[in-house]
């Protein structure tokens, strides 16, 4: 059940119990009120009947009346007065009655001129009966008056069905007042379903209206708060999954090539008789398609074990340039390039290791994009490194690209240099792992310098 | 007269690869490693029974060149290491008539270039090995000018050896090609058939067997 509908039942109930309470009380109320009038206006008819009757017999009659005399006087004034009510029973007999049944019987009177008064049902009919005794020539009189008051009942009754009928319908506009009311006021929550729906629907952008100065209001901020986390998070996810897929993708067409390369001449070998210098060709073809396999893997698995974190800590940058030559001396000499490192610094806080590996590659790529006779610059200064050519440069547009991995600006040359199209995504990498930032100055044919920042840290201290 | 075959190829270790298998089999044919190039060079060159085209390229890409080729009514077969099916159907409806995953194998490459070469109308309806005459147009073989009767699978598998003279030519492939793929029987039928090859043409000498892997015909 809808929560509008489930308010508007419990308000209906509510409802219903207090105009029923309140219809009941009022209905007591007027029974008896009307009840008490009726038995006022029948006591004071009695009252003036019964004082007429007296001053006329009075009058007319005196002490030395015989009995039959007397009771014709008596009948005679009385009749003056009377009406359908009244009933007059003198010690005797009934002198004057209109009714179907003995008033005495109903209510016998003590010999006191008190006024007494019953209410008196009899066959479904209900009777207020009010009398008193009275004394004349040394006779008693009971005089009565009866009235009929079983329309009361029917009329409260009545009131009683009347009451029902209007409280009925107003309990009815009452209620479908309060399901509109209550339906307007839940409109928000219902809005804010309607959001959460979409949201769960994939459309993460999606939020929700917090114009509503109430808990609604509150809720649908709280909610925004919480939509937003998650979009950052699906993005997040979504952006990973991508540069993996991107990852895998540009791997295994990176491994189809060389593989290509040894299975169709290998296979071309074992099935042909190939001319000798055709031979030769194919079997460079298959070393030097193996040697980038294995350098493939190579760059491959030190980008996988970079995964398990790094051990940073403070090392002499002498020592470091030092090892960065020795590993890179070799390829340098065979291009023709003189390698040039400036060491400003005592100490840094770094993986030693991984740090030659993060300089070697970037000095390899410097040599890679100079022509022999050139000279790289491998400066050390204040807490970053920069490697410097004077080379062909990077076009504006893929400066941005390079660290992708498998991302080649120029792939044909890069591949006869011997280029797996890995090495900026392994320096980026172990770069990240340092917290350290890098930042590529370039223009085509004038050079390169990559600068890697590590953190301004003051505070390390050696472990 | 030979078939003259366009390689468009980045990877020179690849295009060598190819190159040197077209050759072997009697192919002519001209390389290209820039898709740009290719496209310049068209208008002046374009005697072609059919291209082999990566899709990766620099300069213009396999599937820009798609159009180059449909000018001079050129067949394609991409040659791609772009396994994805999107690629794969791209390149299908725009209308190249094979696509090639990479690696692929060698003599796969061939008998696919052999079928589209066939389906095209280029392909050369006379094979001729020594003195045996093969007609792929009427089915009939002669051996020194007299008529030799062949069963339909002894002939073509005599017509694969013969196009695929002086390469070893392993069982499975030979099964693959001429029995088809679902056929059931094993390698043995090859040999039966072989036999019976070598007695009715007297190929006892060059119709060799390769042991453990297939047979291959000698010219030499």
């Amino acid at each position: 059940m809808k929560l509008w509908a489930k308010i508007s039942m419990i308000c209906a109930v509510v409802l219903l119990l207090i105009v029923g309470t309140c219809s009941i009380l009022l209905l007591l109320t007027a029974r008896s009120k009307i009840l008490n009038l009726a038995i006022h206006n029948a006591k004071s008819q009695q009252m003036d009947l019964q004082n007429s009757f007296r001053e006329m017999v009075l009058l007319y009659g005196s002490d030395d009346l015989g009995p039959v005399e007397k009771r014709s006087l008596v009948k005679y004034c009385f009749r003056n007065f009377t009406d359908d009510t009244s009933v007059l029973i003198s010690s005797e007999d009934t002198l004057y009655s209109n009714i179907s049944f003995d008033p005495e019987a109903a209510l016998p009177l003590p010999d006191a001129g008190e006024q007494n008064y019953i209410r008196y049902s009899l066959d479904g009919m209900e009777y207020l009966i009010v009398g008193a005794k009275l004394g004349l020539y040394g006779d008693a009189y009971s005089i009565y008056t009866v009235r009929d008051i079983t329309d009361v009942d029917k009329s409260i009754a009545q009131l009683i069905y009347q009451f029902g009928a209007i409280s009925s319908v107003s309990i009815a506009a009452g209620t479908i007042l309060i399901m509109m009311l209550m339906r307007y006021a839940t409109r928000p929550l219902k809005k804010l379903g309607a959001t959460v729906r979409r949201i769960a629907r994939g459309e993460y952008s999606e939020r929700a209206d917090v114009s509503a100065r109430d808990e609604v209001g509150e809720l649908a901020q709280d909610f925004n708060r919480m939509a937003e986390a998650v979009e950052h998070h699906v993005a997040e996810l979504r952006e990973v999954a991508q540069r993996q897929q991107f990852f895998i993708g540009g791997l295994t067409h990176e491994y189809k090539t060389p593989l290509t390369s040894v299975i169709g001449h290998s296979e071309t070998l074992l099935y042909t008789k190939m001319p000798q210098e055709t031979v030769e060709r194919s079997l460079i073809h298959i070393h030097e398609q193996c040697a980038h396999l294995e350098r493939l893997t190579q760059k491959l698995l030190r980008l996988i074990t970079l995964e398990e974190g790094i051990q940073k800590k403070r090392q002499p940058v002498g020592d470091l340039l030092e090892a960065v030559r020795a590993g890179t001396s070799e390829a340098m000499e065979r291009r023709g390039i003189r390698l040039d490192c400036r060491c400003e610094v005592d100490t840094l806080p770094m993986d030693f290791d991984l740090m030659v590996s993060l300089l070697s590659n970037l000095v390899e790529n410097a040599a890679k994009a100079s022509v022999a006779g050139q000279t790289v610059i491998l400066r050390a200064h204040d807490h970053a490194f920069e490697v410097t050519d004077h080379g062909i440069g990077i076009p504006e547009e893929d400066v941005a690209r390079v660290f992708e991995p498998f991302y080649m600006v120029d792939k044909s040359r890069s591949k006869q240099m011997g280029g797996v199209g890995l090495g900026l995504a392994l320096v980026k990498r172990i770069a990240d792992a340092h917290g350290a930032r890098i930042d590529i100055q370039s223009a085509p044919a004038a050079g390169t310098t990559v600068r890697v920042i590590l953190p301004d840290d003051k505070t390390f201290t050696t472990q | 007269m030979a078939n003259r075959i366009l390689v468009v190829e980045d990877e020179s270790s690849i295009s060598d690869l190819i190159i040197n298998n077209l050759q072997y089999t009697g192919y002519e044919y001209a390389v290209f490693a820039d898709g740009a190039d290719v496209a310049r060079s068209l208008p002046h060159d374009h005697a072609f029974d059919l291209a082999l085209l990566d899709i990766m390229l620099p300069g213009m890409d396999g599937f820009q060149l798609m159009d180059e080729m449909k000018k001079y009514n050129i067949p394609i077969i991409y040659v791609t290491a772009k396994a994805d099916v999107m690629s794969k159907i791209k390149g299908l409806r725009d209308g190249a008539e094979d696509y090639i995953v990479k690696p692929f194998e060698v003599l796969e490459l061939l008998v696919r270039i052999e079928k589209v070469l066939d389906r095209s109308g280029k392909l050369n309806r006379i094979l001729q090995f020594r003195d045996i005459a093969v007609s792929l147009e009427d089915r009939t073989v002669t051996l020194r000018g007299e008529k030799v009767d062949l069963t339909p699978l002894e002939f073509d598998l005599l017509a694969m050896l013969i196009r695929y003279k002086d390469r070893t030519l392993p069982r499975e492939r030979l099964l693959n090609e001429i029995w088809g793929v679902d056929f059931v029987g094993g390698t043995r039928t090859v040999d039966v058939h072989v036999a019976n090859l070598r007695r009715k043409l007297g190929l006892h000498e060059s119709l060799k067997s390769v042991s453990k892997i297939g047979y291959r015909l000698e010219d030499a």
